[in-house]
């Protein structure tokens, strides 16, 4: 019972990264029209905003280790710490939290820079066309982070008062079940995000316009409305989400260049899953892997069915698309 | 002959003759050449090419740059220059400081991306365009096997960088392949008396194990010097490489009845793994009236800098660790630290020592052919150059040194003090008869 | 495009020839309009002007071109118009995008209505208001369409072909609109639902609001208008009056096959 619990939870984390992800790809397939494969490699920077932001805090003074003469070892302490002692230490300690507020404007830039600089210029054509010229742009992407950065993951740790698990057994009476705070904080995190995506798009007379257009682009122009202008917000927006996902995800996984492309397959299968266009499809799709995924690791079940959890998504996906092909809660 | 001197039919004869041989020679696949007098890209020129074949992309890409700047030391100081590194400690000494046999030594090198089939196919580029003589590098025990084989296959000389699996030098050994690091089996014997004075003998211990040769190698040689301890192995689960997210394997640990975790993992994986671990609170636990413990078997420098604080106190073990204080093992990283300004990985002081090994070898032999070469290092006794007193065993071509237990630092007294040496286990301790872990080396080929 | 302020276009000539003539430019003119979906050669080459105030019908068998003709007005991307010009009260079309020409005041009723899914029958007249120019306000519009008040929080594509069909005119006249482009009005209706889709037509012609209008139901189109086009195969045919086409049983067979 309760490895059940708690395969349902790390499914419903997992559902969570996946969902935010997808949300981003299909906001910008359903509006712009555009299939971005650089979808994974933006969840990967907003990863690095946090690695950056963490070595911006923790610059250190440099004491040199006298009793090593063949190269400079040194032993560091951070500036923060020296000049504000404990409060220096605590803004270290909440490097993650801070990194969510400066990955807004951050991925809002890029994905800026993104759409007016590459994305734009394939509106028109073909999907082949925009695959390949946005996973360009991902390996390009990669490879300055790489070379920045190192090809080592980066460890990035969650606040000190939430590094740890939390007693959930006692909720359910199960003796000894624990499960990492901040993984439930991230699933919080994660739903609280897709909510505020709804609730933009269902609130706003701009998220209106995005509903309208992401149904029938033809008529929202025959009313008037200059969509494509707003395009640019609406990649902007996207960014921002995958970004924020990216972010909270790095004390789970730590950063490491690749993790883009490692999500980005995924988040695709998710996409066409839950239906290419519908929104609440892919949240629904990327929770429903996440939660299949955990499952089908189970040791129970793989006794049974050994290797079962790498091919269980690629599984699924084929028999929703054989029997349902236009995907969950797609359009026609 | 001078032209007049011959008649128009011995002419026209050698005429025949020639584009009869040129026509054979230019049809005949290079590499499956036999001829009784040469071998495989035998050095004819002033120059002798190695070819260093590394992971430069994937997730070991750091460890591979690691190993690209030792085996660029190596060649240095092969060739004369710099400060001579461990030709100056290193005994007996055939090399010259003058190239190898008198050759300037070059170097190519390829991108292994830590798989195997990328790995062959730069290591026959190598082989068949650039005309590399010897093979080496590599951080992954699957690409090292299967790179083993192919220059078996080719007739050149494999000298494995970074593996640690006992197929290496055991079931998958070859006559043409040749190991310095250490493996699974050594680092088992090795920690094993580590693990019960820090652990008692009372434990039950839950191996995650990374799903390929390397890890199946690492869980079987923890399992049996543990269980020879009196610990029970409550489960082994094979996690698939390169999962990223531990969750659904960590979760099952938590209420298993196990008070150990062992980590067979390396790299990435690795980092992923313990991360998880401990956020899944599993240091923090009491079970069984004991505190529960993580190991970690084999990891490294690199990987402790990726694991960051949750490193600190876990044991494992290592080929070899820049704090040492032997002659040799100081002048390397005092060569090393001096061209680069860091210190050397325990892959950067393999592939270097392999590097010096090999082209030694061939300086004894008095020429490059790979069977003269082979002869040479089979049973080679060696010194200084870290790791104590040390042999290549004929029957099998593994190193047999000390080998390092290590336990990641709780108080670094720099960024590069990550691991301190708990123990140095001696090598008669850890030394095992070549039988044991099976296999053929076959013959020469070339 | 030809180049609209070239002394020389054929368009200019005959602005000119119709000033010296005495008369002012047409309120909306298509000048030798040319259109393809694609390889296809739909519109071959068709002029008309209309005067404002003016409803023509535009009539002709499937497949004539008629739809397309409306299309190419509105300026939307398929079909797409290779060479002509389109002016609605001087202002050129032809080099406008679809939210351009709407900006003009052109609006299209398509055929199939296109109701916004997702959208309340309030939020599908408030997505019309976004761009400029705004007409009626939404409170004129429930007056006028009583049905529509009723269900202004319902999903537009869950109201009756025919209240979506008076959602789909609404919509239009939210706007400010020089020109309306009615496509199949009466489609797929039943004929009580199409008298009471034909009344509201007859008052948006009381507004004065130019009007072109394709139906399948030719004689209920010719009823309300003033002239008539028929297009066969891509061209016009036959430009007069709405009562000659009503009186000329030959032609109506020939053309329209009724």
């Amino acid at each position: 019972m309760d490895a059940f619990l708690l395969q349902i939870l790390n499914g419903l984390d997992k559902g969570g990264a996946y969902a935010l992800i997808a949300l981003g790809l299909t906001l910008v397939f359903g509006t712009l029209g555009v299939v971005n494969f650089a979808h994974g490699a933006l969840f990967m920077l907003g990863a690095f905003v946090a690695v950056s932001v963490q070595n911006l805090l923790t610059i250190s003074k440099k004491v040199k280790d006298e009793s090593i003469t063949f190269f400079d070892a040194y032993k560091e302490t951070p500036y923060l710490e020296i000049w504000w002692g404990d409060t220096g230490t605590a803004l270290i300690d909440y490097a993650v939290p801070i990194s969510i507020v400066i990955a807004i404007p951050v991925m809002l830039l890029i994905g800026l820079a993104v759409e007016r600089g590459l994305v734009r210029h394939f509106y028109k054509r073909e999907h082949a066309d925009q695959i390949l010229v946005t996973f360009g742009l991902a390996i390009v992407l990669q490879e300055i982070i790489k070379a920045n950065y190192g090809a080592n993951p980066i460890p990035v740790g969650a606040p000190d008062i939430v590094a740890g698990s939390a007693n959930i057994g006692a909720l359910f009476g199960i003796e000894g079940l624990v499960y990492p705070w901040w993984r439930m904080i991230y699933l919080l995190f994660s739903l609280a995000i897709i909510a505020g995506v709804f609730a933009f798009l269902h609130l706003t007379t701009f998220g209106m316009v995005v509903r309208a257009g992401m149904h029938d682009r033809e008529t929202v122009g025959l009313l008037g409305i200059n969509i494509e202008r707003r395009f640019t917000i609406i990649f902007g927006l996207a960014t921002i989400v995958v970004g924020l996902a990216g972010v909270m995800y790095t004390p789970i996984l730590p950063p490491d260049y690749h993790m883009g492309m490692d999500f980005l397959v995924l988040s695709f299968v998710v996409v066409v899953v839950g239906g290419m266009g519908s929104l609440p499809g892919a949240v629904a799709a990327g929770f429903l892997l996440g939660i299949l995924q955990s499952f089908f690791s189970m040791n129970e079940v793989k006794s049974i069915l050994p290797g079962i959890d790498q091919i269980i998504i690629y599984l699924i996906a084929v028999i929703i698309l054989l029997v349902r092909p236009r995907g969950l809660m797609g359009k026609d | 002959m001078t032209k007049n001197s011959k008649t128009t039919n011995e002419s026209r004869r050698d005429f025949l003759k020639i584009t009869a041989v040129g026509g054979l020679a230019a049809s005949a696949p290079m590499i499956f050449m036999k001829n009784a007098h040469a071998y495989v890209n035998e050095p004819k020129g002033a120059t002798v090419t190695l070819g260093f074949n590394v992971p430069q992309t994937g997730a070991y890409a750091d460890e591979g740059a690691d190993e690209l700047r030792a085996y660029k030391l190596a060649v240095k100081h092969l060739n004369g220059e710099g400060d001579g590194g461990l030709l100056n400690t290193m005994k007996p000494l055939s090399l010259k400081g003058s190239g190898i046999l008198g050759k300037k030594v070059q170097y190519v090198t390829g991108d292994t991306q830590t798989k195997s089939d990328a790995a062959r196919a730069s290591a026959k580029r190598m082989i068949e365009k650039d005309g590399a003589v010897m093979i080496t590098g590599g951080s992954s025990s699957g690409v090292a096997i299967a790179v083993q084989s192919l220059c078996q296959e080719a007739g050149v000389i494999f000298m494995a960088g970074l593996t640690h699996s006992n197929d290496t030098t055991g079931k998958d050994k070859r006559k043409h392949g040749f190991r310095h690091f250490f493996n699974t089996e050594m680092s088992g014997a090795a920690l094993a008396p580590i693990l019960e004075k820090e652990f008692g003998k009372d434990r039950v211990a839950y191996h995650l194990t990374a799903d390929y040769t390397w890890g199946w190698s690492q869980e079987g040689s923890i399992k049996k010097y543990t269980e020879a301890l009196g610990w029970k192995t409550q489960s082994a689960v094979r996690t698939p490489l390169g999962a990223g997210d531990f969750s659904q394997y960590i979760t099952p640990v938590l209420n298993s009845g196990a008070d150990v975790l062992v980590l067979n993992h390396y790299g990435k994986d690795m980092v992923n793994s313990l991360t998880q671990a401990v956020q899944f609170g599993l240091r923090d636990k009491q079970v069984n009236g004991k505190d529960f413990q993580i190991v970690v078997p084999l990891f490294s420098r690199l990987m402790a800098q990726g694991a960051g604080e949750n490193i600190k106190g876990i044991f494992g073990s290592t080929n070899w660790n820049w704090s040492l204080k032997d002659a040799g093992s100081q002048a390397f990283v005092k060569s090393f630290g001096a061209e680069y300004g860091f210190p050397p990985s325990q892959a950067a002081h393999t592939c270097y020592v392999q590097t010096l090994l090999y082209a030694n070898a061939c300086e004894m032999a008095g020429t490059f052919n790979p069977c003269d070469v082979i002869a040479a290092l089979e049973g080679f006794k060696f010194d200084g150059m870290g790791n104590g007193p040390t042999e290549y065993r004929a029957e099998d071509h593994q190193c047999f040194k000390d080998v390092l237990v290590v336990r990641g630092n709780e108080n670094p007294s720099s960024q590069f003090d990550l691991l301190e040496v708990v123990d140095i286990t001696p090598r008669a301790k850890v030394e095992y008869p070549a039988s044991m872990l099976g296999g053929d080396l076959g013959s020469c080929n070339a | 495009m030809p180049n609209v302020s070239d002394a020389s276009s054929p368009v200019n000539s005959r602005v000119e020839k119709v000033l010296n003539q005495g008369s002012a430019p047409a309120f909306f003119s298509c000048w030798d309009m040319h259109a393809y979906y694609g390889e296809s050669y739909i519109v071959q080459g068709i002029s008309f002007d209309i005067r404002e105030g003016e409803v023509v019908a535009l009539l002709g068998r499937n497949g004539a071109g008629k739809t397309s003709t409306l299309r190419a007005i509105a300026r939307i991307d398929s079909p797409q118009v290779t060479h002509g010009e389109i002016w609605l009260d001087h202002q050129p079309l032809h080099p406008m995008k679809s939210y351009q020409a709407a900006q003009c005041g052109v609006a299209l009723v398509p055929e199939d209505r296109r109701i916004i899914p997702g959208l309340t029958v309030q939020e599908n007249l408030q997505l019309a208001q976004i761009a400029p120019p705004v007409g009626w306000s939404i409170e004129r519009i429930y007056e006028h369409f009583p049905r529509l008040a009723e269900r202004r929080n319902q999903m537009g594509t869950t109201l009756s072909g025919g209240e979506q069909q008076m959602l789909a005119v609404a919509r239009a006249l939210a706007r400010d609109i020089k020109l309306l482009l009615l496509d199949e009005p009466y489609e797929g209706l039943a004929p009580v639902i199409v008298q009471e889709i034909a009344s509201i037509v007859d008052n948006i012609k009381q507004y004065g609001i130019t009007t072109i209008i394709v139906e399948q139901n030719a004689v209920a189109a010719l009823r309300l208008a003033d002239r008539a086009l028929i297009l066969d195969m891509g061209n016009i045919v036959f430009d007069g009056t709405a009562q000659e086409v009503l009186d000329n049983e030959a032609m109506r067979h020939e053309y329209l096959a009724i």
